[in-house]
């Protein structure tokens, strides 16, 4: 008996060896090339690690005006999308998570689809609407054209939150003399106010990340990170160490958001699926 | 059981539902209006004949069904052998299950630096290869677009475990049971049982996986050869161009084909959660022995 379970137990170990290797391979291996890019003196073929390292990649990123003006374009774009994103996913995901099931499944898909629909379908059709309206190659334009990625994720997340709050504290409250927006205000959203900090916060990160329709509403006028990445790697004369350096600023914000998320998903104890971060994830459509 | 049937409620989700249907669903409705109807507003096919008839365009469109499967091949394959492996248990699991979903999260483009970096001629997986006397051959910007098909699937391959792996927890844990106390192995359980039982929501993950790397952008067009062109980038070079026609029709068909996609993957997921939600309460009641 217990040498069979000493033989499962050792089974289990070389199963996460084996794959804790295959992640180092494959995840951990292409990630490590970009940092070493990033502080690389010289790599030149045949060298399989470069020749010396050097911190001045990312000392000349700090005074990159073009990198500089990305990112905080990056953040203040991020940061226009992201609040009106809550502020107007609210009513929707509240009335919606009360709706019949039969109503709400209707909704659901009509919010889905903005978020399968390819980003330059939806942007290069829009573009014409925004020609007429001289928003293109705007930062309005490019706010409007990711609201209709971040708006459908927001009430995705809010509406999944609000679903799982008892009816009875919102009936108490109905019974007590609160009005439904009172009821709102003061029990669904301070219930759902960590499904609002973390749908705030994917929004956030998919903003930062967002290229297809942010490149077709607003290049070049309106660069944000992933728009000055794909320039610059666009095209023959790479300089790898530069790239490298804008590749690991633009991936790191996204990267601590998602492992912020699934620490918080673990300390709450819920499965897997169905809390809210992690149906998002899904449906983060990263371009 | 509470409704919020007051005309203020209704009032206050006017703005989410504006900023939708005038930014993505009327766009859209007037991209197919425009792809059938000339400068008159006469009904006309041309704009998609003359797709049709373009043979840049139908072999970039081949070109980009060719990745889009060969990756999401590769990303289904991996994220079947990714949820039967979650399915045990192992030291260091939780984390294992975190690290190896970080791909969702890296953007397109920086994942098309990645794999620059490693696959290119000289890159790294040249020179690690090199003293072995094995020469790679070209693998980005190749014809063959072997290079955006190992990006897509590396990018797409978590997503697909995830989707898979919510395909069979939404199984009833007591079917397999009963069939492993009637003496069923574990790998004839799984393949005669849970496969078929799961094969909406595998198949809906397939899908939606596939209509994703239909429409990925930035990596065909940095990884991809420059001829064939991926049909998305003729799009956004006839929307450069402003040949609106031509926008109007690839604008279209790519919708039509993502708005089913869209319907069939919601389909088969509100089962699989209906079907998870009768499974818990039947675990419930009988304590998952029945």
């Amino acid at each position: 008996m217990s040498a069979r379970r000493e033989r499962a137990s050792l089974r289990r170990t070389l199963l996460s060896i084996g794959l804790y290797t295959q992640l180092a391979l494959v995840l951990g291996v292409p990630l490590l090339l970009m940092v070493l890019w990033s502080v690389s003196d010289g790599w030149f073929p045949p060298g399989v690690l470069p020749q010396d390292y050097t911190g001045a990649h990312w000392r000349q990123a700090l005074s990159d005006p073009l990198l500089g003006h990305a990112l905080l374009s990056s953040m203040a774009i991020a940061v226009l999308v992201t609040v009106p994103s809550a502020v107007l996913a609210i009513p929707p995901a509240w009335v919606m998570s009360r709706m019949a099931p039969r109503t709400r499944h209707i909704f659901e898909w009509l919010i889905l689809t903005p978020l399968i629909v390819p980003g330059i379908v939806i942007a290069t059709t829009l573009g014409k609407l925004l020609l007429l309206a001289h928003l293109s190659y705007t930062w309005a334009g490019v706010v409007l054209a990711q609201l209709i990625g971040t708006l459908p994720l927001m009430i995705r997340i809010l509406c999944a939150s609000f679903m799982r709050l008892p009816d009875d504290a919102i009936a108490a409250a109905r019974t007590l003399g609160a009005n439904a927006y009172q009821a709102i205000w003061h029990i669904a959203l301070p219930l759902a106010r960590k499904a609002l900090f973390a749908g705030c916060l994917v929004v956030f990160a998919s903003s930062l990340e967002e290229f297809d329709k942010t490149f077709v509403i607003g290049a070049p006028n309106v660069q944000t990170l992933p728009v000055l990445l794909y320039f610059r790697l666009d095209g023959a004369g790479i300089v790898f160490p530069v790239a490298a350096v804008s590749s690991l600023i633009l991936t790191l914000p996204g990267l601590l958001i998602f492992i912020m998320a699934a620490r918080a998903a673990g300390i709450a104890g819920q499965r897997p699926q169905g809390n809210g971060i992690d149906t998002v994830s899904h449906f983060d459509i990263g371009s | 059981m509470m409704r919020t049937t007051r005309p203020a409620i209704w009032l206050s989700v006017v703005p989410a539902i504006a900023v939708l249907a005038l930014l993505f669903y009327v766009p859209l409705a007037g991209s197919l209006y425009g792809s059938v109807a000339d400068e008159k507003n006469r009904f006309t096919l041309t704009a998609y004949r003359s797709l049709m008839s373009d043979a840049s365009v139908r072999r970039g469109l081949i070109f980009t069904i060719e990745y889009a499967v060969a990756s999401t091949t590769a990303a289904f394959v991996y994220g079947m052998a990714w949820a039967a492996l979650m399915h045990r248990a192992f030291p260091g699991k939780r984390w294992y299950g975190v690290l190896s979903r970080a791909p969702i999260v890296i953007p397109g483009v920086a994942v098309a630096l990645m794999m620059l970096t490693l696959l290119e001629q000289g890159g790294f997986l040249a020179r690690v290869l090199a003293p072995l006397g094995i020469a790679l051959p070209r693998i980005v910007r190749d014809p063959a677009g072997a290079g955006t098909v190992i990006a897509l699937a590396w990018k797409e391959a978590p997503l697909m475990g995830a989707i898979v792996a919510s395909a069979f927890g939404s199984l009833r844990a007591d079917v397999v049971q009963a069939a492993r106390s009637l003496g069923a192995t574990a790998w004839r359980a799984f393949w005669l049982i849970q496969v078929p039982a799961a094969m909406p929501g595998l198949a809906a993950a397939a899908l939606l996986g596939f209509v994703r790397a239909l429409g990925a952008f930035a990596i065909p067009s940095l990884l991809g050869p420059a001829y064939p062109k991926p049909i998305l980038v003729l799009l956004y070079e006839a929307f450069e161009y402003g040949d609106w026609p031509r926008v109007c029709a690839i604008g279209t068909v790519f919708a039509a084909v993502s708005i089913i996609a869209a319907w069939l993957y919601y389909r088969v997921m509100q089962a699989a959660i209906s079907r998870e939600t009768d499974a818990r309460t039947h675990n419930a009641r009988y304590g998952g022995i029945l």
